[in-house]
């Protein structure tokens, strides 16, 4: 019966998986690019860098079919992959320093938009703001811009091993009236893939897979930012 | 007793008309509609223009097939080599150099090849679970000075891809934003750069 079940839900599944592939409810996340008119007022900014935990997704199954048959080993089975999961992910927290990767990726962009001389000033502060640090921003900058990495994940690959993927959202707004002044989004794929003990054991070597990541996404990220429209 | 009758017949039906649903295979094609433009600001822009001719792309995927499953198969647009091409010429235009035709009078400073060696979609975990959609485009540029000097070349590998849950972009949209983010990686890359400004 169960697999008859799989046998029938499968098709079901392609068919709204190709209404998936043609059909969209919304596109990819509308660009806003920086205006000459805007920069002239723009004296200084503070850029702040957020940093998520994180994950390792090595145990969950990465089947194409949602799961079918027997409902209580399907969740038993995803109760042990999922806290093995969390086991993992628990050993590249304390492998790897965030505020490391803050810094590379802040510093990075930074330095990268200096150069353009825009901006009077270009403050990067490293921390998330608290109320009194909101307010003194408030006061002495014009505008925020904060880059803003919403997922950072090593997820399992068909050969068994892990490929980060990393999702990031730039913004820059407005002290005073909240304007949004630039948004991009940018996602990026490792090319390679690394096992598992590599992951959870930080490394010089991963120190060094994270810094040429982050390094090309600051990059990525100022040349965005420079175009002026 | 009818109830169970009709279970009966439910079944073989369903099995039925799965069968010839398995059985049947699909062809679907990806057509790209519109590629939306680089919005970035190169180095490329601070060099002296130069003038490129790029050839016709190449072909080196081992089939034209971008995903399939259960007899559905998404093939690509047969454009896609002309449209990838002519978005190159677009991007090196936007940052300030020249492409021209190779029938064109001018001398080019360099000719530049584009081996098309990735162009896929996948779905890992699939949308309706926390699984990722991927699309990746592989280019290989190979840029050849006209003076007969030590030419470049570089794979670039662009990729976009979203998180679960419906909604979100097309795969055609995915493949679009991958394969500017290639090319983008080709236009900051800075070792071209480099190689611009010794040859």
């Amino acid at each position: 019966m169960q697999k008859i079940c799989a046998f029938l839900i499968k098709p079901l599944f392609v068919g709204g998986l190709i209404s998936l592939l043609t059909i969209s409810c919304s596109s990819v996340p509308k660009q806003i690019n920086l205006k000459r008119t805007s920069i002239s007022q723009i004296r200084s900014i503070v850029v702040t860098v957020k940093i998520p935990n994180p994950k390792v997704i090595h145990e969950r199954m990465v089947s194409d079919i949602p799961p079918t048959g027997v409902p209580l080993v399907h969740l038993i089975d995803s109760a042990i992959s999922l806290s093995k999961d969390e086991t993992h992910s628990e050993s590249a927290r304390n492998a790897i320093d965030v505020m490391d990767l803050k810094n590379i990726l802040g510093n990075h962009f930074v330095e990268n938009i200096r150069h353009a001389n825009l901006f009077n000033e270009i403050v990067y502060f490293p921390n998330q703001p608290d109320d009194n640090r909101k307010q003194f921003f408030r006061e002495k900058y014009y505008a925020v811009l904060e880059i803003d990495i919403r997922d950072l994940s090593f997820v399992r690959t068909g050969d068994g091993n892990l490929c980060l993927y990393i999702d990031i959202r730039g913004t820059m707004i407005k002290q005073d009236d909240k304007e949004i002044l630039w948004s991009r989004q940018e996602t990026i794929r490792s090319k390679e893939t690394y096992t598992l003990a590599f992951v959870t054991t930080y490394s010089d070597e991963l120190r060094k897979v994270f810094y040429q990541t982050f390094q090309s996404l600051a990059e990525r990220l100022a040349a965005d930012f420079l175009y002026l429209e | 007793m009818r109830q169970r009758t009709l279970l009966y017949l439910q079944i073989p039906l369903a099995v039925f008309l799965s069968i010839i649903i398995h059985g049947c295979s699909f062809t679907h094609t990806l057509k790209i509609s519109e590629v939306p433009s680089l919005q970035i600001n190169s180095p490329l822009r601070e060099l002296p223009s130069k003038t490129f001719v790029i050839n016709e792309f190449t072909d080196k995927r081992v089939n034209t097939v971008i995903f399939s499953d259960t007899g559905h198969s998404f093939v690509s647009d047969p454009n896609l080599l002309r449209i990838m091409r002519k978005v190159l010429i677009d991007e090196l235009s936007r940052q300030g150099q020249t492409c021209v035709n190779q029938v064109s009078k001018d001398i080019p400073d360099y000719i530049i090849e584009g081996v098309v060696y990735k162009y896929s979609f996948g779905i890992g975990g699939a949308k309706f679970t926390r699984g990722r959609a991927t699309a990746e485009v592989g280019l290989r540029l190979t840029v050849s000075p006209n003076n007969g000097s030590e030419r470049f070349t570089k794979d670039y590998e662009g990729s976009f891809f979203v998180k679960g849950g419906f909604g979100g972009p097309t795969a055609i949209e995915m493949l679009n934003q991958a394969m500017l983010n290639a090319i983008r990686d080709f236009l900051l890359d800075k070792e071209f750069i480099e190689f611009l400004r010794k040859s």
